[in-house]
């Protein structure tokens, strides 16, 4: 089971270029998509959902392209779009199963994996409501349940968490790592601690290209000595956000508790920290603009 | 202050439409139709002719005869073309943004209006700088006379253009009105308003009356001045009742005897009567703002379901009106998923259908099916020639069933979902026409029997192909214009002008009981077409 990414760029109207030459090798496990709004994840997502057609590169499922053979990745694919709608006069069990008949599987088998599905989402209770009644977390619940109604082994989510409480953001999260083991989830989102709980590798993406490619602990390594946390007064903080990458800024009693990603000590009384998947995130993202 | 805002409120609306390539297009047939409405001598059909007369192509006769016709026209297509001002404000989430500042509603609605007007005017414009041209092309005569050949479309086409923009705001605020049913039923009232202005042009009463010149289109102002010119120089063309304004065509080329005529002396009375229009216009404006809802979910009567149905539940029942304890309930779940074998991905194009069809008729009221089920019943059972006239109302009683088909994807951006699944090309599409087939089947195969039962193959024959045409129609149109609104207006023109007036040639489903096959056949040729563009239009849509 493997996604080849090679090379892939995509050009809007008007000669927006929202892909650069993107090339990726994906296993199965989980693969998180991380980056800055804008950075081209959608853009991405839509192209191995076989949405959107590359206007460079090509995508191969096991060796297939997925441009002049998009079923062939149809067939096994879960998709969870960013923006999605809903049928708004259907309810959540109709909905499904007309999916259901759509993604090709048979009616016993959809029956019993939309009982099992509404379950995981928790939407037992409101099985039977029209969906133009749901609220956003709901309909985003709704979305991961039908991303998963064909047990997938491709599965992409882009920004799968939004609109979802922290309790049901937990429990996706956990759902994820679950369904991980022997198949491809890629997992699009700007929020580090969505996949930073899940993610088995990380792909950091700033402006259409691909920043860097590795595991999660390759990536804190890359910023291990590079992490300060440092007090100062509120007064100095303008200048310190000025001067220095900083990653967090917390008021307490005794000033302004920051954490700044800087090569060197960033000034008397910083003291080295224990790196976050965030730090490492900041440090990539804010390298790959300078070099830019 | 409220000129202010309501001009940006306007402005905004008005930049939004224009800065659309699809508006260039609606520019350039609008600036088609105005070549196509003064035809030359020796051409194969006419605009307008008074007992063989025609005045003479100046600036006030092309004036008034392009304003006549734009005023018509675009009562009639402007109104389709206008109607998503609040719509798109619904749908980009600005309504929300606008909804939680002071904006007063009757200053939104008048906004609109306005919006919807300036777009209207544009395209008034256009076809007053088409009739300068006209004058130039015909040669007929040169002098060029600017307030002559403005002033019909100042005083007949834009006072019409107010009220068309008006009505297409009321009709957005209306909830019943907003989708494919107020569509119908402008449709049919602007029919009725055609009607209305025929019988009293044939009355021919005095063009100084100011009641005369309150007609919506604006030919009260003009029609009685044209037959009395065509009068004084022909004695008896205006009591010889042959006038006809509209596409006549016919096997020959025809030649009108020309007349001088200047043009509408307009008088203050008559422009105080166009005025009316105006007034009314901002009365219409006003009553839409006491419908607007603000954008509020929980106050909304919502879209009509297709058919006629119920009102969506989704819509009429907003998350703030979820039961606390069932929103609020977290069940004990399981957080794994068991897994599918292969065996269970057996794609059912059966269960396909079913699953179109059940979305297609979701929500469909049962006295839509009462009808539907009247409609079988009747056909079956009645007279041959009945039969054929409730074939006329059984095909035309799912239209907004239909409509929806070729755009549920877009409207309730499902397209992705939809898109991302195996085949959407050879299964779900073909699923979705065939639901729409079975539709017509179903409301049709009363008549169907009867027609089996009087032995009339050539009846049947049409009404097959007219059942395959319908829902490819409504599919092709529904996936290349984003919205139901194409098919609902050019199927309900073609119904109205071929099976429920008899044209055999537009005849689709074979109620004229023509013996001529060519017709069926030129039928199944555009469905066809209209498959091959559907197909086309389709993947373009699942691969952008």
């Amino acid at each position: 089971m493997k996604l080849t990414i090679e090379g892939v760029s995509k050009v809007y109207k008007g000669k927006v270029s929202a892909l650069r030459d993107f090339s990726l090798e994906v296993g199965p496990g989980i693969l998180g998509l991380l980056g800055p709004n804008g950075a081209g994840k959608s853009t991405l997502m839509r192209i191995l959902a076989t949405i959107t057609r590359a206007t460079g590169g090509k995508v191969t499922w096991n060796g297939v392209d997925i441009a002049h053979s998009p079923n062939a990745v149809r067939a096994v694919l879960g998709y969870l779009p960013q923006d999605f709608g809903v049928y708004p006069n259907l309810n959540a069990v109709e909905f499904l199963e007309y999916l259901a008949a759509a993604k090709g599987l048979d009616r016993g088998s959809a029956r019993q994996r939309i009982e099992e599905l509404l379950q995981v989402v928790n939407l037992v209770e409101v099985r039977k409501r029209p969906l133009g009644g749901y609220s956003g977390g709901m309909k985003q619940r709704i979305g991961i349940a039908q991303a998963l109604l064909c047990d997938p082994e491709l599965l992409i989510v882009d920004e799968p968490t939004a609109g979802l409480d922290p309790e049901e953001r937990v429990r996706f999260r956990n759902l994820l790592s679950e369904l991980a083991g022997d198949r491809i989830v890629i997992l699009s989102t700007h929020i580090v601690s969505d996949v930073e709980a899940s993610a088995t590798s990380i792909a950091l993406i700033s402006r259409g290209r691909l920043v860097t490619h590795d595991s999660p602990e390759a990536l804190l390594r890359s910023v291990e000595g590079k992490v300060w946390e440092w007090v100062i007064s509120s007064a100095d903080l303008p200048t310190v956000r000025q001067r220095h990458l900083t990653s967090s800024a917390i008021h307490r009693a005794d000033g302004v508790h920051v954490r700044v990603v800087s090569g060197t000590s960033p000034g008397r009384g910083a003291v080295a920290a224990i790196p976050t998947l965030e730090d490492a995130y900041l440090d990539w993202i804010s390298r790959s603009r300078e070099t830019a | 202050m409220m000129l202010r805002v309501l001009y940006h409120i306007a402005r905004a609306d008005f930049l939004e439409r224009i800065r659309r390539y699809s508006f260039l297009i609606t520019l350039g047939l609008t600036l088609y139709f105005a070549y196509t409405t003064a035809p030359p001598n020796h051409s194969n059909y006419v605009t307008m002719q008074m007992a063989g007369h025609r005045p003479v192509y100046n600036s006030g006769y092309l004036g008034t005869l392009v304003a006549m016709f734009t005023a018509l026209f675009l009562s009639f297509a402007g109104f389709y073309l206008v109607k998503n001002a609040i719509d798109r404000d619904a749908r980009t989430g600005v309504g929300q943004i606008l909804a939680g500042t002071p904006l007063g509603k009757f200053t939104y609605t008048v906004g609109k209006a306005l919006s919807n007007f300036a777009v209207l005017a544009v395209m008034v414009g256009v076809m007053a700088l088409a009739a300068f041209g006209l004058q130039l092309l015909r040669r007929e005569d040169l002098a060029i006379h600017v307030w002559k050949l403005l002033a019909p479309f100042l005083f007949i086409a834009l006072p019409t253009m107010a009220v068309v923009a008006a009505v297409a705001v009321l009709f957005e605020t209306i909830g019943w009105l907003r989708g494919g049913l107020g569509n119908l039923i402008y449709f049919f009232g602007w029919i009725a308003a055609l009607s209305v202005l025929g019988i009293r042009t044939e009355s021919g009463s005095e063009p100084s009356s100011w009641w005369n010149n309150v007609d919506l289109m604006g030919a009260g102002a003009a029609i009685p001045a044209l037959l009395s010119a065509c009068e004084a120089r022909f004695p008896g063309c205006a009591a010889s009742k042959n006038f006809s304004m509209g596409y006549n065509i016919g096997d020959s080329p025809k030649d009108l005897t020309t007349f001088p005529w200047d043009g509408v002396h307009w008088t203050g009375s008559m422009i105080l009567a166009r005025l009316f229009w105006v007034g009314i216009a901002l009365g219409i404006a006003l009553l839409a703002s006491f419908f607007f809802r603000r954008f509020d979910p929980a106050r909304e009567s919502a879209e009509p379901e297709p058919a006629g149905g119920s009102a969506p539940a989704g819509l009429a029942t907003p998350v703030g009106l979820l039961e606390p304890e069932l929103v609020a309930t977290r069940s004990v779940a399981p957080m794994s998923l068991s897994r599918i074998g292969s065996a269970a991905r057996r794609f059912s194009f059966g269960a396909m259908i079913t699953a179109e069809l059940r979305l297609a008729l979701k929500g469909v009221s049962r006295w839509w099916y009462a009808v539907a089920g009247g409609l079988i019943v009747a056909g079956a059972l009645t007279p041959i020639d009945v039969s054929r006239v409730i074939l006329v109302v059984a095909w035309i009683w799912p239209i907004l069933i239909w409509s929806a088909m070729g755009t549920r994807e877009n409207r309730f951006g499902t397209g992705q979902l939809v898109f991302a699944t195996a085949h959407p090309l050879r299964r779900q599409l073909p699923a979705c026409w065939l639901a729409g087939v079975i539709v017509a089947a179903l409301t049709g195969c009363g008549v169907l029997a009867r027609l089996l039962m009087a032995r009339d193959g050539i009846a049947a024959l049409a009404w097959t192909v007219g059942a395959l045409f319908i829902p490819t129609l409504a599919l092709a149109f529904g996936v290349w214009s984003g919205s139901g609104k194409l098919f609902e207006v050019v199927y309900a023109l073609l119904w109205y002008i071929g099976p429920a007036n008899r044209l055999a040639w537009f005849d689709f489903m074979g109620v004229t009981a023509s013996r001529d096959l060519a017709i069926p056949r030129a039928f199944l040729a555009v469905t066809l077409v209209l498959a091959a563009l559907l197909v086309l239009g389709r993947r373009r849509q699942v691969q952008s």
